[in-house]
């Protein structure tokens, strides 16, 4: 079943729940809409599933006209937040009730509803529960008979109103996963709301970003996250830094300096650039585009988190993934030379007179003290892939290089490089947990636009 | 007899006293002095007893004064069986008019959104609000000879003044709000979400009301029923102004009691007060019971 939404816009009063929104959803599909609350994101769904009505736009199922039916005739499976269980019936007849209320030409037999019931409870894994009432049950057991009762009347579609948004953080967490694998065991085409980024990235295939009514975004987990269309998604997705920067004659300016980003195509004034904290690496003065001191070092968990004030007096945190042996060392320098370079990968600057361009042509990478496992970054797939280290360094005139991504070395990937030194090189896991896909297709080959800088291996593998 | 009561008052399980002793220290911060606590206690007990048990022995003690044979003559007369009859027949009238006005109303304004919702929670309230006598007038100025709606109903030869449908009109106005203010705040605690998931599993409308609304407010519109029907079976000030008293034909147990007394008849005004006051009795204990079943209604709600 394939879902179009077209123009759709829904008035509350003066606000503006939808302001013209359009969406497909292919078939199969597992979609996230993702955004803060009152971005539109529910009202879109209830209209989806004929619970609500639009002022005006379209919405089609398959290509017929689904405004044109009520929300019985749809066929629309529905999950809402708190479970909305008929407090009154038992389990079982919860799940049945969809059943039960069939018109009596098309009503199934007792004994077919008994089957088909107990096949819903032991595909949610909740059969021996089948007596009891909602209120004997715990969170994450309701919502998961919620979505038995809705699957019961086999939907074309299956819609969940922020199915774990009522449960504590454990739950949700098991209950990702069983959405997951309960999605591509069923393969109904369904469609999640949720405001939980880390929800909406792992769990969903396509991800809309929703805000104030708009579609900010549409595009798989690593799209969203990596290639953030507008200055909205660059922040409410992962954590960002924000600076102020001036564009000015093909230039783009941090207070007095200017940063070696093309600014082509960019209208002069103020603006926003917004940078990944883990994508921004120290290294020794003048190697960078930004210049600042590094005030503290933190280490915690699998990251080291250095606050640093920046030349121009704004204070920002980047992260970096500490490192074995080398750590303590490059720790300490963190701290020793007053006034290092940061290097980075700059993102995108975004801004309401930023017109879009490719992000990846203009990373930027500075050269530090060439050793092995320095931070890296590996991706496969359709997107930009591109290895950085402490070793490799991006220059204008770089080409791409081939990469091969040859299996998984303790906690890293080893990657052996193609075109000009075979070398295996230990890749720190990243920290978001998309990319252990990545990381389960060894031998995929991988193009980055990054280039070993020319001679410099003392370190071995 | 206060000081009995006062004694079993203080009388504690040992098993609670235990309790206590462990939560001393605690109790000791939050609770007045024994002594204190026995008196005010006590208060309480004399005033309930005199203003409330009292007068509900003595309408028993009059009703019995002469023996039970007595009691049962006077409930037999004819004038007392009519009455008894015309009560039931009001009180069913409009509670079942209630019922369907209430559930109507209570639906429209818990589970939709429209301009005008506070107006109507308004004049909900109003039959509370105005004195009986006046409601009972309201319908004297629409119905009477000389009111709107007179000289028509006289034309057709309605009769709905001093007979038994302007009694009912009446009563229902009185107890208009009981069903919808017991149904109001329980359907707007429960919301609209189980009936949107009954339509997307695809119940029609009717199928939705009788399968999940209803259910689960049933014992809700239990309470109000209850209290309706106590309030126009004992409505005495609406139904007096609208009747026109005539014995046998359109006199209700309250106005019986009454006219019986002026009379002197205390032992058959007695018998039929003492009817009504049992059936207060009655709704007092399956109000108790309806309300210990509301409660559990809320707690199955979520969270």
């Amino acid at each position: 079943m394939t879902i179009e939404v077209r123009n759709l816009v829904k008035k509350f009063g003066s606000f503006a729940a939808l302001d013209g929104v359009d969406l497909k959803v292919d078939n199969g599909e597992l979609l996230a809409l993702l955004g803060p609350s009152g971005s539109g994101k529910t009202t879109l769904l209830r209209i989806i599933a004929g619970l609500d009505w639009p002022d005006s736009g379209e919405v089609s199922f398959n290509g017929e006209d689904a405004l044109a039916q009520g929300a019985r005739e749809r066929n629309v499976g529905f999950v809402f937040q708190h479970y909305a269980l008929f407090r009154h019936m038992t389990v079982f007849e919860n799940v049945a009730f969809g059943l039960r209320v069939q018109p009596r030409a098309i009503r199934k037999d007792e004994s077919t509803i008994r089957a088909r019931v107990k096949e819903l409870l032991d595909l949610v894994q909740l059969d021996w529960l089948a007596d009891r009432y909602p209120s004997q049950l715990s969170g994450g057991q309701r919502q998961r008979i919620a979505l038995a009762r809705a699957l019961a009347i086999e939907p074309r579609i299956l819609l969940l109103d922020e199915p774990f948004g009522a449960l504590d953080a454990k739950v949700r967490k098991e209950l990702r996963k069983w959405l997951r694998s309960l999605h591509h065991e069923i393969n109904v085409t369904s469609i999640f709301v949720t405001h939980d980024q880390e929800e909406a990235l792992e769990v969903a295939n396509r991800v809309v970003v929703m805000d104030k009514g708009k579609i900010e975004q549409i595009g798989s987990p690593d799209d969203v996250y990596e290639t953030p269309a507008t200055a909205f998604v660059h922040g409410f997705i992962g954590e960002s830094i924000e600076l102020p920067v001036e564009v000015e004659g093909g230039v783009i300016r941090l207070g007095d300096r200017s940063l070696p980003l093309a600014a082509e195509g960019l209208a002069p004034g103020a603006s926003k650039l917004f940078v990944r904290r883990h994508d921004m690496l120290v290294g020794p003065p003048g190697s960078g585009a930004f210049e600042g001191a590094v005030q503290h070092v933190r280490n915690f968990g699998p990251v080291q988190r250095a606050e640093v004030a920046l030349s121009g007096g704004e204070t920002i945190e980047i992260d970096a993934p500490p490192r074995q042996g080398t750590a303590r060392r490059r720790h300490d320098r963190l701290r020793a030379p007053p006034l290092p370079d940061i290097c980075e990968r700059l993102s995108r600057p975004i801004g309401s007179n930023f017109p879009k361009y490719s992000p990846f042509s203009h990373c930027w990478y500075a050269t530090t003290a060439p050793h092995l496992g320095a931070p890296a970054h590996a991706r496969c797939g359709r997107d930009t892939h591109h290895f950085a280290s402490c070793r490799l360094r991006r220059q204008r005139s770089a080409g791409p290089a081939a990469v091969h991504v040859c299996g998984h070395v303790g906690p890293g990937l080893q990657a052996r490089w193609a075109g000009g030194c075979d070398h295996d090189l230990a890749i720190p896991p990243k920290q978001r947990p998309r990319h252990r896909r990545h990381r389960s297709r060894p031998d995929a080959a991988c193009r980055i636009p990054v280039r070993r800088h020319g001679g410099g291996q003392q370190d071995g593998p | 007899m206060t000081m009995q009561i006062a004694d079993s008052v203080s009388l504690v399980s040992p098993d609670a006293r235990a309790r206590a002793h462990g939560a001393a220290a605690h109790d000791n911060l939050r609770t007045e002095p024994r002594a204190v606590r026995i008196v005010i206690i006590a208060l309480a007990m004399i005033f309930l007893s005199v203003f409330v048990v009292l007068p509900l022995v003595v309408v028993f003690a009059q009703a019995f004064s002469k023996g039970i044979l007595a009691y049962l003559a006077a409930l037999a007369e004819p004038e007392a069986l009519a009455a008894i009859r015309l009560t039931l027949l009001v009180a069913a009238t409009s509670v079942g008019l209630n019922l369907v006005f209430g559930l109507v109303a209570a639906w429209a304004i818990a589970k939709f959104e429209f301009k005008g919702k506070t107006f109507l929670i308004t004049l909900i309230d109003l039959p509370f609000s105005v004195s009986p006598v006046i409601s009972g007038l309201v319908f004297v100025l629409l119905f009477g000879a000389q009111g709107y709606f007179g000289g028509w109903l006289r034309d057709h030869d309605i009769q709905i003044l001093f007979a038994v449908p302007g009694i009912a009109l009446a009563t229902t106005f009185v107890t208009f709000p009981f069903v919808a203010r017991a149904l109001i705040p329980l359907m707007q605690e429960q919301g609209t979400q189980e009936e949107e998931a009954a339509i997307s599993l695809g119940a029609s409308g009717l199928q939705t009301f009788f399968r999940v609304t209803l259910p689960n407010i049933k014992w809700g519109v239990l309470y109000g029923v209850l209290l309706c029907n106590a309030r126009a079976m004992g409505e005495f000030g609406a139904v007096s102004v609208v009747s026109g008293h005539i014995r046998g034909e359109t006199n209700t147990m309250p106005l019986l009691v009454e006219i019986l007394y002026n009379e002197y008849q205390f032992v058959a005004a007695f018998a039929i007060a003492s009817l009504l006051a049992m059936l207060a009795l009655i709704t007092l204990i399956a109000k108790t019971v309806l309300e210990r079943h509301l409660d559990e209604g809320q707690d199955i709600s979520d969270h």
